[in-house]
């Protein structure tokens, strides 16, 4: 006994060693290889999927705002979706023709061009002008106090608003069974659906529903604001002098941060969360043909206003306003500055008395004020993969 | 008050909210005096948000070597629901026992035992993880009258070998696995104390085990375990046999 114990346990411990030393390997799966195979003939997926899962800076939650969770699966196909022209009557628009990534999901145009070259009414809204779609927009989450989408905040939902969006005669022009057709004639749908859904059943609700959880995984927080502000955290955002002078930014910066947070932060956010005012009416004009929120409300209290939108990534999605009308910054700053209309329903920030308001920003601060607005540019989101055109 | 009936509502409906790919089972600290001296155990488990059963055996195989075995079944959540999970852990170990006094046995065990952590997300997607511990722990256990006391520290080298997981279970699961991949072999030590009441051969005994490792619930580990079981001093059962057929 003791003769194979003396033997046999130096021999079990070396093997032990051996076995100890061996490496985790784990093997993940995703697609089946055949599915695989064939979606590689049409998309660029990456074989491991990407993560949508949104977790917003400190600075943010700090101030009570989460991105809702979104389902990853779902996201995937709404990628796809998102960057399918099949979806368009004429083959040649997709979601992103009027969101393109470079510009943060802008569009260049004053106005949006939809199928065969027709002329759309309103500027396209930038969808990384927010935090996070899911933490910003969506009366299903915040109730009557949740941002609705479009100028004219007419939908309630991200599916509501991109099924109107596919519906409209002047953006993608389809139908219901025009998309439902559209998607089952795509061979790279099936296994798609079977991911997100369990089945390959197509519907415009599962369509939508997709879309909607790709664009809520669709934020912007990662520019040198959203850096500096999390570095002082939890101090007072409009006293503090930590936040009136972030240490990062440039002297041109910080004044421009203060011109905003006196001036522009008291209906666009001093944070850029959530805006103070969900709409507004902002003198462009004295009389306006197009309503915006008052054309879907009637209300005469409503007329000519529209969404008050976030900053963030302004630099990048010119020309601005609702109907495109400002090509540069400085047209809009020199709007607040000297060209503000005397609308009946002109924002009371905006008046002084009966009257517009002037802010006579001197040279100096318009271009501060620019500075600071160029500080809202998240880089990462114009690079990101996961939200990138995934058609070969 | 209001977070003690969530946490009995939650045990009570079985609530499995996170998924776990370890969990500590009981560090026993058996009590033996000399030579032939069998131990056995039996018992039922509960952890955060699971619950299971372990059985121990240990033996004295001569003055001073001794074995010891350990099985670990664990369920948390219900199939029916969308998670759930189970978990298994089987090992054996050989050392070595020393009696102080009449009352006090000290244990020094070195075992290997594997595992699996099976876990269960919503559209049926799956992940299962196999590894293998290797341990060294010293147990000392005190018997006073009715009482018995145990307490034992082990030191795991826990490695992670072989997995399979379905990347739609999505995050923060995927990233938990991730994480583990990455950073097995852990290392980690756990500690139990036990208190058994009963004379010989039976003891009924309540077991708690703490694991002590800094990213835990990062990576979805189990921090401790609490156990009721009892305990049967075998050799009691098999020298009074022999004593009743000497006579």
């Amino acid at each position: 006994m003791k003769k194979i114990l003396r033997l046999g346990l130096p021999f079990f411990a070396v093997l032990l060693l051996l076995a100890a030393c061996k490496q985790a390997d784990f093997e993940y799966y995703y697609y089946e290889p055949e599915d695989y195979a064939l979606l590689s003939q049409y998309l660029n997926l990456p074989a491991k999927p990407d993560n949508y899962l949104t977790k917003l800076p400190k600075h943010l939650e700090a101030r009570g705002l989460f991105a809702r969770a979104v389902d990853q699966d779902k996201a995937i196909l709404g990628r796809v979706l998102f960057y399918d022209k099949n979806l368009s009557k004429d083959g040649k628009i997709n979601c992103a023709s009027c969101h393109r990534q470079e510009i943060a999901f802008s569009d260049d145009k004053p106005v949006s061009r939809g199928v065969f070259d027709r002329v759309g009414t309103r500027n396209s809204i930038a969808l990384g002008s927010v935090l996070n779609f899911a933490a910003y927009y969506g009366t299903d989450l915040f109730g009557p106090s949740g941002i609705p989408f479009f100028w004219d905040n007419r939908a309630g939902t991200a599916s509501e608003q991109n099924l109107a969006t596919m519906a409209n005669p002047v953006e993608m022009d389809m139908k219901h069974d025009d998309i439902v057709n559209a998607v089952r004639s795509q061979p790279y749908y099936a296994p798609l659906f079977r991911m997100a859904y369990g089945d390959e059943t197509v519907t415009a609700q599962r369509v939508s529903e997709a879309i909607a959880n790709f664009v809520n995984a669709l934020g912007s927080f990662r520019s040198k604001f959203d850096r500096e502000a999390e570095r002082v955290i939890g101090t007072d955002t409009w006293n503090s002098r930590e936040y009136m002078d972030f240490s990062g930014f440039t002297a041109a910066e910080n004044r421009g941060k203060r011109i905003y947070l006196d001036n522009c932060a008291s209906c666009h956010s001093p944070v850029q969360g959530r805006p103070m005012k969900m709409y507004a009416n902002n003198g462009l004009d004295a009389t306006t043909t197009d309503q915006g929120v008052g054309g879907i409300t009637k209300k005469n209290s409503e007329m000519g206003m529209f969404k008050v939108p976030l900053l963030r990534n302004i630099a990048l999605t010119a020309p601005y306003m609702h109907d495109g009308r400002f090509a540069t910054l400085e047209e809009v700053i020199d709007h607040y500055s000297t060209g503000i209309q005397a609308h009946p329903n002109l924002s009371t920030e905006l008046r002084v008395g009966n009257q517009p308001r002037r802010f006579n920003f001197s040279p100096q601060q318009k271009s501060d004020l620019i500075a600071f607005l160029h500080t809202l540019t998240d880089e990462e989101l114009l690079a990101d993969k996961r939200f990138s055109d995934p058609f070969k | 008050m209001l977070p003690w009936i969530l946490f009995l509502l939650m045990l009570l409906l079985g609530c499995a909210c996170n998924s776990y790919y370890y969990a500590p089972n009981t560090v026993h600290t058996p009590h033996l005096m000399e030579r032939h001296n069998a131990v056995a155990s039996a018992g039922g488990l509960r952890g955060p948000e699971f619950s299971g059963f372990e059985v121990h055996g240990s033996y004295a195989l001569s003055r001073r070597l001794a074995l010891m075995v350990n099985h670990m079944e664990l369920r948390g959540g219900n199939p029916a629901q969308e998670r759930w999970g189970k978990g298994r852990l089987m090992e054996g170990a050989l050392g070595m026992y020393f009696p102080t006094g009449d009352a006090t046995s000290n244990t020094l065990f070195f075992g290997w035992g594997a595992g699996s952590a099976f876990n269960q997300f919503p559209k049926e997607s799956k992940a299962t993880l196999q590894f293998h511990r290797y341990f060294g722990q010293y147990g000392i256990s005190v018997e006073h009258n009715a009482l018995r006391f145990g307490t034992g520290a082990r030191l795991n080298y826990l490695q992670y070998r072989k997995g399979w997981i379905d990347y739609r279970l999505g995050e923060p699961d995927i990233s938990k696995i991730e994480l583990i991949e990455e950073r097995s072999p852990l290392i980690f030590p756990e500690l139990s104390v036990s208190l058994s009441m009963g004379s010989r051969p039976v003891w009924v005994s309540l077991f708690a085990t703490l694991m002590e490792y800094n990213a835990a619930e990062e990576l979805g580990l189990a921090t401790h375990t609490f156990g009721l079981s009892l305990t049967f001093q075998m050799d009691h059962f098999w020298r009074a046999e022999r004593a009743s057929k000497i006579k």
